[in-house]
Formats: C-alpha cells, sequence, structure tokens
C-alpha cells in the first residue's frame, strides 16, 4: 500500500494516496482527493486509528515561544474555560460583554501553548486584543488588518483579513479564537472556519442568537455552546447594574409637517401599487424595484428624508442638551446611527466624535483619553457597537437606532462596566408619533437581560 | 470594479447579462457632461462636486448608470485638504478644552474657539473652518486625470462585467492569445483551472480549490481580475455562472469579442509582447536577424499536458512544418520538477527543449523531444540546423509521397496549391518535385499547370487584339484564372514593350510562333 499523503492547499487539505478519508471529495482537476481544512484533525485522527502509514505536510505553523500569563480568573472563567477544554478544545463560550472574554481567550491561547490566531470584526477590536496580548504575554503580536500584515506566534486579525488570507494563513495556527463569533456563520466569513485547519477553537460572544439563524451552522464550524451565562446571572457581583429610561418627544411642529408630508409619498406609493410592507423580504423587494420603477424610488427618497428628519429632530437635540446639562460629572457615551447626525452634534457641543472614518490613530487617541478622564463626554455611530472596552461610562444616550436586538443589547453591554457603587444609565431619545417608535418598541421586546 | 449596488444587469430565461451602454451620441454626451462636471469642480469642495453629481442623476433618472461613471471618475481624483494643517490635532486640543468646560450655549462655545485659536494662532473662524476640513465633503479636488468620454464608457462597460462577475462561481473563457499573462494571473490569484480542447479551440475552466465542495462565490474578486487579460487579445469567448446572492440562485453568462469588441475595446489596444527573462528576449532578437525563412512566434499557444498545460515560449513555422521550443532556465529545484514533468506528458508535438547546463541531469531525459544545452544564451545555430534537418526530412517525405502517387491532372489550370491540398504537403514540396515533371498535353507556368488546348485558345484570343495592350493582355489571362501574365505570354510568343514607367501605355508585340 502507498503512504498517504497529506498537504494544505489554499484552505483545503489535498490527500495523495489510495485511501479515501472522510469528508474528502475527489478532485478530478488534480487527481486526489481534497478536503476541506475544517475536517485536518479528523482526517489524522481517522489515518492514525486505522493505522495507515501516512506524511502529514499539513500544517506549517508559525514559530511560537513559550507562551505563559500571570492572569488571574473569576470562578465562573475557571468553569467555562474547563468547560471548553473537556470538549477536546472546541465549542462556544456565551458571556456577556464587561465579563471578561479577553482573559478567557488568554487562558485557552496559554493552555495551547502554540501558534494562536485570534479573529475580530472591528479595527477597534484588532487594537484592544494585540495591546491586551502585548502586555501579558510580553511578546510581539502579530496583525492582519487596517494596512498591517506581520505574522507572529499570536496574531490577531480582522474576519475580513483572515477571509481574504485563509488560503494562505490557514495552516500555520493551532488554535483560533473567533471573538463576536455570531459573526461567523455570515456566508462570507464561514469559508474562514471551513479554510483554516487549527484542530482547537473557541468562539466568544454575547449574543449567539442570529436572526438569521445562521447560528445553527456554528457547532460544525467550532463546535458547539460549552458555557453560557446570561447578563443577570452576573449583574451585581460582576457588573454593574442599569436601568434604561426612555424618553418620547415631539417633533417641532415645521418638522411634524415635513415629516407627514414626506412619509406620506412613501405610504400613497405603497397604497397605489397595492405594495405591502410585512418584513424583510417585502423589503428588499421594494429595494429592487426602485432600480427600475421611478416613483418607487421616489417613494424610498421621501421615506429617507422622513426618518432624517426624525433623527435629526432639534427636540431631540435640546433634550440631549438638557441632559448633558443636568449632568456635569458623569462620563457620557452619546449614540446615533448617523453620520450627519454625529458631526453635528459634535459641532455643537465640541464633542470628540467616531464614525467609520475616523482614522486608527485619532480613533485610539480619543478612547484613550475617554477611559483616562481628558475627554467626558464622547459622541460615536456604530462602531463601538462590539466589544470595545470603555470602563466607567456611567451614561449612555441612544438618539437614534436601527432596530436589532443584538445591536441593542451589545451597546447597552458597554456601559455594563462594572464601577463600584455605581449604576450605568441608559437613556433612549425617540421621536413620538414617527416610525422610530415602532423600531425601538421592537427592539425592547427582544432584550435579553 | 464598481460597487455591487450599482450592477446593472437584466436577467431572463437563466441568462443574466450586464447593461452595458451603448457607444452612442446620447451616453457620450452623458459621459462628456460628467468629466467637465470634474474638471471644472477643480479647486473646490467635494460636497459641490458630489452635489452635481447628484444633480446630474437626478435628471438623467439612470442614477445606477450615473454613479457608475462617477465613481470610474472619482477614482482619477485626487483630494487634499483645504489647508496643511492637521485638523485630527486640532480637534483634540478643542475637544480637550471644551471637556473641562461646558459647551452648552453659543456663547461658550465662540468663547471656547478663540482661547484655543489664540494658542494655535488661528482667529475663530478659521480654527473652525480647520476642524472639519477633513470630512469628505470638505476635501478640495486638487487632481482630476481626464479621460475621453469614448473612453470612459468603455472603462465603464468592462467595470459593469468584472463586477457581475464578482459573483461568479467559476468561469471559462478560450482567447486568441495573451495566454502567458492569464495563466500566471491564475496562478498568481491561487485558482485552479482545468483544460479542455474543442473544435481546436483550448477552453481554460477556472475555480478554486473550496469550489470542489460548495458553491461559492470566494473566488469571484480573482475570477473578475482575470477579464481585462481576456478581453484584451483579439479574438476571446467567456462563459461564466453567476450567482444572485439573495435567492442564491444562478444563471449563466456569456460574452464574446464578436459582439462586445465595440462596448469594451478600442482603448484596451494590443500590449506590448513580455519577455519572461531576458534569455527570451534575446534569443527573439538574434533569431530574427538570420533570416532563416521561420517565422518566429512568442506563446504561440497552450499545449495539454494531462490536466495542466505548457506554454512553449516560442513556435517555428515554415511550410506547414510547426515546431515548438521551450527554454528551461535555471530556476528552483521544485520549478525545474513540475517543467519536466510537464514536458513529459506532452503528445504528438514537435518540440525543442532548451536546458540550461546547469540543470543537466539524468531526470532530463525523461523529456519528450530535442533537448540541447546551453549555457547563458540559447545558441541558434543548432536550432537552425535542427530546423533545417526537420525541413529537409518533411521534403524527403513529401517528396516520397508525390512520387509514390503520379501526379494526375484535371481541367485546363492546375495550380500546385490545389496538388500540395489533394496530396497533403506543403507546396514547397509540390514545386520542387514538379519542377522538372513534364506532363502530356499541360505546360507549367509559375506555380499552374495549364492546357496546352487552354494556351492555344489563348493565344488566339490575344492575335485578335487590335493594337494590345500590355493591360487588355493581362485582363485577358487573369480571367482563367492565373496571375503570372508575363510568364504566359512568353510562352505563347510575345514581349513586352515598356512605355517608360508607365504600365498603362505599356503594349506586346509578338516575337515568334513557337509550337
Amino acid at each position: 500500500m502507498d503512504t498517504v499523503t497529506l498537504s494544505f492547499d489554499n484552505g483545503t487539505v489535498i490527500i495523495r494516496g489510495s485511501t479515501r478519508v472522510p469528508n474528502s471529495s475527489w478532485d478530478d482537476r488534480i487527481d486526489a482527493f481534497r478536503a476541506q481544512g475544517l475536517y485536518y484533525s479528523e482526517i489524522v485522527e481517522f489515518l492514525k486509528k486505522s493505522s495507515f502509514p501516512f506524511t502529514d505536510n499539513c500544517m506549517d505553523l508559525v514559530p511560537c515561544p513559550e507562551l505563559k500569563t500571570e492572569v488571574k480568573l473569576r470562578t465562573y472563567q475557571k468553569s467555562a474555560i474547563k468547560a471548553w477544554a473537556n470538549a477536546e478544545k472546541r465549542g462556544i463560550i456565551v458571556l456577556p460583554t464587561g465579563a471578561g472574554k479577553t482573559v478567557i481567550g488568554m487562558k485557552a491561547i496559554e493552555m495551547v501553548n502554540h501558534a494562536s490566531i485570534v479573529l475580530v470584526p472591528t479595527l477597534d477590536l484588532l487594537d484592544q486584543w494585540k495591546t491586551r496580548l502585548e502586555k501579558d504575554f510580553k511578546i510581539t503580536i502579530g496583525a492582519y488588518g487596517g494596512g498591517t500584515n506581520t505574522l507572529e506566534g499570536i496574531t490577531v486579525s480582522t474576519y475580513d483579513s483572515a477571509y481574504l488570507r485563509a488560503g494562505e494563513i490557514g495552516n500555520k495556527f493551532n488554535l483560533v479564537i473567533f471573538d463576536e463569533v455570531h459573526h461567523l456563520p455570515a456566508e462570507g466569513y464561514r469559508h474562514i472556519a471551513e479554510m483554516f485547519t487549527a484542530p482547537y477553537r473557541l468562539g466568544l460572544t454575547a449574543t449567539l442568537e442570529r436572526e438569521d439563524m445562521m447560528h445553527r451552522e456554528l457547532p460544525r464550524l467550532i463546535g458547539g455552546v460549552v458555557y453560557g451565562l446570561k447578563p443577570s446571572d452576573l449583574a451585581g457581583k460582576y457588573l454593574s447594574n442599569y436601568s434604561i429610561d426612555r424618553i418620547n418627544l415631539d417633533l417641532t411642529p415645521t418638522e411634524q409637517s415635513e415629516y407627514d408630508s414626506n412619509y406620506k409619498v412613501f405610504t400613497n406609493y405603497l397604497k397605489k401599487g397595492n405594495v405591502r410592507m410585512r418584513n424583510q423580504n417585502d423589503y428588499r423587494r421594494f429595494i429592487m424595484r426602485t432600480n427600475r420603477d421611478k416613483d418607487a424610488r421616489t417613494a424610498l427618497l421621501a421615506r429617507n428624508k422622513a426618518s432624517e428628519i426624525a433623527l435629526n429632530s432639534e427636540s431631540k437635540i435640546l433634550a440631549l442638551q438638557n441632559i448633558l446639562g443636568s449632568r456635569p460629572n458623569e462620563k457620557v457615551i452619546i449614540f446615533t446611527q448617523h453620520n450627519q447626525l454625529v458631526h453635528s452634534i459634535s459641532r455643537r457641543y465640541l464633542l470628540p466624535y467616531i464614525t467609520y472614518h475616523t482614522n486608527r490613530d485619532e480613533r485610539r487617541e480619543i478612547l484613550e483619553g475617554f477611559r483616562q478622564g481628558r475627554f467626558r463626554i464622547i459622541v460615536t455611530s456604530k462602531v463601538l457597537d462590539e466589544g470595545i472596552d470603555i470602563p466607567e461610562a456611567s451614561l449612555g444616550i441612544i438618539v437614534s437606532g436601527t432596530g436589532s436586538s443584538r445591536e441593542f443589547v451589545q451597546r447597552l453591554g458597554r456601559l455594563l462596566r462594572k464601577k463600584e457603587g455605581k449604576e450605568a444609565e441608559l437613556i433612549e431619545l425617540v421621536s413620538r408619533a414617527t416610525m422610530e417608535t415602532r423600531t425601538s418598541a421592537r427592539r425592547k421586546r427582544k432584550r435579553v437581560a | 470594479m464598481l460597487p455591487s449596488n450599482l450592477l446593472r444587469s437584466r436577467i431572463s430565461k437563466g441568462v443574466i447579462r450586464p447593461t452595458m451602454v451603448p457607444i452612442d451620441a446620447e451616453n457620450l454626451k452623458l459621459a462628456e457632461g460628467l468629466v467637465r462636471t470634474f474638471e471644472s469642480n477643480l479647486d473646490m469642495k467635494k460636497g459641490r462636486l458630489l452635489k452635481k453629481i447628484k444633480e446630474i442623476e437626478q435628471e438623467i433618472g439612470e442614477y445606477k448608470l450615473v454613479r457608475g461613471l462617477a465613481t470610474i471618475l472619482e477614482r482619477r481624483c485626487t483630494f487634499e485638504l483645504e489647508k496643511p494643517l492637521n485638523p485630527g490635532e486640532l480637534r483634540l486640543r478643542v475637544f480637550e478644552q471644551a471637556s473641562n468646560q461646558k459647551v452648552l450655549s453659543r456663547d461658550a462655545r465662540q468663547a471656547l474657539l478663540q482661547e484655543v485659536g489664540i494658542k494655535v494662532g488661528l482667529s475663530p473662524e478659521d480654527l473652525e473652518r480647520a476642524l472639519w476640513s477633513d470630512i469628505e465633503e470638505e476635501l478640495i479636488l486638487r487632481k482630476f486625470e481626464g479621460i475621453s468620454p469614448d473612453n470612459l464608457l468603455k472603462r465603464y462597460n468592462l467595470s459593469l462585467v468584472q463586477t457581475l462577475i464578482l459573483r461568479s462561481l467559476r468561469l471559462s473563457f478560450t482567447t486568441s492569445g495573451n495566454w502567458s499573462k492569464i495563466f500566471r494571473l491564475i496562478k498568481f490569484l491561487s485558482l485552479i483551472y482545468s483544460v479542455e480542447r474543442e473544435d481546436g479551440q483550448i477552453w481554460v475552466s477556472v475555480d478554486g480549490p473550496v469550489s470542489l465542495f460548495k458553491m461559492t462565490d470566494k473566488y469571484g474578486s480573482s475570477l473578475a481580475k482575470l477579464i481585462p487579460s481576456i478581453v484584451r487579445t483579439d479574438s476571446w469567448t467567456i462563459k461564466a455562472e453567476v450567482m444572485q446572492k439573495s435567492t442564491r440562485k444562478t444563471y449563466s453568462f456569456s460574452l464574446e469579442s464578436e459582439t462586445s469588441r465595440e462596448s469594451l475595446g478600442g482603448e484596451l489596444a494590443h500590449q506590448q509582447l513580455e519577455f519572461d527573462s531576458s534569455v527570451e528576449a534575446d534569443f527573439s532578437r538574434r533569431f530574427n536577424s538570420y533570416d532563416s525563412g521561420w517565422e518566429l512566434k512568442r506563446e504561440p499557444e497552450p499545449l495539454p499536458t494531462g490536466k495542466t498545460v505548457i506554454i512553449p515560449d516560442f513556435s517555428f513555422e515554415k511550410h506547414g512544418i510547426k515546431i515548438y521550443l521551450e527554454i528551461v532556465g535555471f530556476w528552483t529545484p521544485d520549478y525545474l520538477e513540475r517543467k519536466l514533468e510537464k514536458l513529459s506528458k506532452l503528445k504528438d508535438v514537435d518540440i525543442i527543449v532548451a536546458v540550461d547546463e546547469k540543470l543537466a541531469c539524468s531526470r532530463v531525459q525523461r523529456v519528450k523531444g530535442q533537448v540541447f544545452y546551453y549555457s547563458k544564451t540559447v545558441p541558434i545555430k543548432p536550432i537552425l540546423d535542427h530546423l533545417k534537418e526537420r525541413e529537409r526530412v518533411a521534403l524527403q517525405d513529401n517528396i516520397q509521397t508525390l512520387s509514390q502517387k503520379p501526379i494526375s491532372l484535371h481541367g485546363d489550370v492546375v495550380s500546385l496549391n490545389e496538388i500540395s491540398k489533394q496530396y497533403g504537403v506543403d507546396i514547397n514540396s509540390v514545386r520542387i518535385v514538379t519542377k522538372e515533371l513534364s506532363v502530356e498535353g499541360y505546360a507549367r507556368v509559375g506555380d499552374y499547370f495549364i492546357s496546352d488546348s487552354k494556351l492555344q485558345e489563348l493565344r488566339i484570343l490575344i492575335d485578335g487584339l487590335v493594337e494590345p495592350s500590355l493591360n487588355d493582355a493581362i485582363r485577358k489571362i487573369e480571367e482563367i484564372g492565373v496571375e503570372n501574365a508575363n510568364e504566359i505570354l512568353e510562352k505563347i510568343g510575345y514581349e513586352i514593350v515598356w512605355a517608360g514607367l508607365d504600365v498603362n501605355k505599356s503594349t506586346i508585340r509578338r516575337i515568334s510562333v513557337k509550337k
């Protein structure tokens, strides 16, 4: 019997030799069996069990020093990492934001003690992980994303960079940590888990549920949920409690009439064309229609205009001003979804802002300044949605939102950093009698904690 | 490539087509208007430019088209800050100051700007302007690389095709050239190809490793990058399977040079031939200086070698003989191994392999074809000798073929060309074999056999001409399908009386009667 040889080819394992292994397919283009990188460890397991002689040229691990940290784990963190280790170092840990997922990730790296990669959805998180890992492991950390491409024993990468480079670096790590793992099942990102050959995998998230139910893919890609806690399990002891206030505001009379007339253009179009808007699909169909139907496009633009009026309402700005005036000493984050509103608030009150366009250095400096107290208030659009550590922000103000439950929970989570004797507070400013009220109601219904 | 939301395409009966813009007056006008809008906004704020584009968009109605064209033009722009200040730094200064004071009223705001302004040497107004000068709308359009409206539309169409291919699961194509560049690109992009010969055409199908397991458009962006190199050739066809993301339905796509050259081509004229190495460039130059009669062609076409292909560096062609040359330079052992493996799989191909003598080893013996060693430069002489030998052997074979079957002629005029086709040998061999050949009832004139009766008929015809001009005579001769008028005239006993250099005034004159 000829020896079986395993080699890595752009996110897949090529199996040469006369043996068929599980999860592989015959590739006529190269006259050999091929399998997705994901199945590498299963294939090796199979070959070992069947005592086939085989040569394994698949892995090409990044050289890596001894990995050791001084990190101390809380009780629930210990249980979490133990559960993961018992599941053959595969699986997902669900913990609320602020419960120390980074620490758990570092413990996992220490356990595997070899080449590891951490995948994150944003550049902010990349910076944050990198800084933390450098500090605790005291080694140079590699990074893929935001213009840097360096490979080290521990490397942090954005999902986007990992997606583009999975074929190239997929066999270089023993452990992959998927931070904010609920991003992974998206059609494109799924490739990452499939193309990496790493036998050990850890998923971290605060909210596993995706509205499109894609999370059912996760057990195959990473492993099942091995440990999970809800925010209420930790509130009080490890996380600060929080309260939510909602302030309904009327549009100014001018705004209201402008809003009404625009919104009417939209509803009239729906009525006239007998177009129904029951769900996402209806909406998508409507958007498709705007490509060729001039009336549909006019209706869409009018609807956008109406929502813009509601979001940018002067009464909201005034309410915001009142809140800011009455809380002169609190650390505040103002969230809004639209860059335009971020800019106008920033200009009016001379507040540091962060949007998608803010460059990395400035963003870092603003966050650092906020942490140190150099800035007391920051205003931002979506970019801070996930996982960024902003300690001691005791007040959050949402000036606009989209209505996805995950987004809401995670924004909340941002404020949940424990501070002695402090109860975090979230204030939501909503325009009354606009479609935004419905968005907000939808959000509330799905709230977890 | 364009953002996917600007793709314009039509679907019908399972086929997807990009909605390319015809290069017509109306669209040229639109393109010209857009180019002018960019030009006229030089040294102005980007916000103004964007507003103008929006106006054109509303006026034209086809917002996707206008935005697509504008996207291409925007990539030719350089935007800069209005003043060489660092707005980020200024902002943080102002924000930090503001963080210590309450800036909730206009007065407080103005006072703060004044205060910081003094520190940085700017008036409050200038400071305010500088603070936000790096926001997109505030940037200044400093440079714009112009483009003709015609080329803009073509560029747009190409981008449209590429944008569509972004969603493709796999792609197959055939083309008339540029092979080596395309295959290099395929490799560089980590794609996988397979080749098939269909009606003498090489069809290449391209996808990626993971395509084996699932329908994926992961390679779409790589496949799209192949498009420009393919459509730059004279003749090509591209086929693809395109997936619509929202529905996950697939549609077929095809495009060919015949019908879309005008919408895509023009500016994309032929590229300069690039050589892989100086060894090849040098060889080409030296070979052509010999005037051997062999036509040297660079990267002729891919030759299938099992699952892969090899694109020989050169081919030599003469009298229907085609011989390839592959130059194997010093590279990595891996490269050599792969190359030799491929060369050993070639079938029915006449190939010369020139191997760097540093690589001389027993493994080279597997290679089919004639192997030469060279050091530094590939010598011309042995190759010419080899070609000459091939030519001689081919000639010998042909002569043998011809002489085994006696040549029989039918009709009044038989060209050597017809004979060469009839016997499947090249015309040169026919010339040589028939040089001394005399066929009963026929005369040999140039590359033709002409029956005696036809010649007689011609002579009577020309005899009958009154004051025959040369032109009249030529016309009569060409009517029977023969080009060598001078030789025929001589054969039937005429000579040409040249009237200076003017052919039209030249006449013919009888010299004697030949039987």
